[in-house]
């Protein structure tokens, strides 16, 4: 057991599971108090207690459901990119650890610690979750009423800046002679050059 | 005029809310991709909706009543 196991550790799968937990009997207690409420006769309605019944079921318990609906959604929509079998290959092959993709190397190196394809396919700041709802919203479309396509491919081609955002200021970085060539630096940070013409494929390319 | 409909109001209200409770208990239970879209859809358009019946039938009673 590490320190961060246990029923009430901080770990965030653990506060999720909580909040879940605190959904459920929230919603479920609401639910009740309304059934409680209309199963009642009209006239009974006006008496104090289920005047509060009816702010507590109708105001609070939802408003306070809506805020733990979303922040358990959030976290688990995240990680859900794997849970499409249509998305398998690429999957497979970030957690093989024999790969020597760009992903493969990301996923077992830990560079980036968890939602590892949200991460790098949603882009940083406020409109790279916007849009990675809107793509969220289309994935899940296509899974259950549209089909999933044939040939899955990336919608537009991979954002150099979503590489430079963690990379472009490291030492790791910098002490590459051709990311500081002055004629190909403008060129690798104003998105025109691409990384993956120099670097490994992110992931598998078709045969 | 809302005072003619405020049991209709106020059961539509109850209903809408029990729609919103349900999709988002769905989605608690048995979390999914189309489960977390129908809770941010129908769940808390729902939840919304009543909350603005609520709001309507509050506001229209301490109107009857003179306090605002």
């Amino acid at each position: 057991m590490t320190p961060h196991d246990g029923t009430f550790s901080g770990d965030a799968e653990n506060v999720i599971r909580w909040v879940n937990v605190a959904g459920v009997i929230l919603a479920a207690v609401g639910m009740a108090m309304l059934f409680f409420v209309l199963w009642q006769k009209p006239g009974w309605r006006a008496t104090p207690v289920v005047k509060v019944m009816l702010f507590t079921a109708i105001f609070l318990l939802p408003a306070t459901t809506m805020l733990l609906g979303s922040v358990v959604g959030f976290h688990k929509v995240k990680q859900s990119c794997a849970e499409c079998h249509a998305m398998d290959p690429w999957v497979n092959d970030m957690k093989n650890p024999d790969s020597p993709t760009l992903a493969a190397k990301h996923y077992r190196n830990r560079w980036i610690n968890e939602d590892q394809c949200y991460t790098c396919h949603s882009g940083y700041g406020l409109s790279g979750n916007i849009e990675a709802k809107k793509g969220g919203v289309g994935h899940v479309l296509h899974q259950y009423f549209l089909g999933v396509p044939k040939e899955i491919k990336i919608r537009k081609p991979f954002p150099t800046s979503t590489c430079l955002h963690c990379h472009a200021n490291a030492e790791s970085f910098r002490k590459v002679e051709p990311h500081m060539d002055p004629e190909m630096k403008p060129q690798i940070l104003s998105g025109k050059m691409s990384c993956f013409e120099c670097h490994e494929a992110p992931h598998p390319r078709k045969k | 005029m809302i005072q003619r409909f405020k049991p209709a109001l106020l059961s539509a209200s109850c209903l809408f809310a029990l729609l919103g409770l349900g999709v988002s208990l769905a989605h608690f239970v048995a979390p999914s991709p189309l489960a977390f879209m129908m809770f941010m859809t129908v769940g808390q358009g729902s939840l919304v909706v009543a909350m603005g019946f609520a709001t309507l039938l509050i506001v229209s009673e301490l109107r009857r009543r003179k306090v605002l």
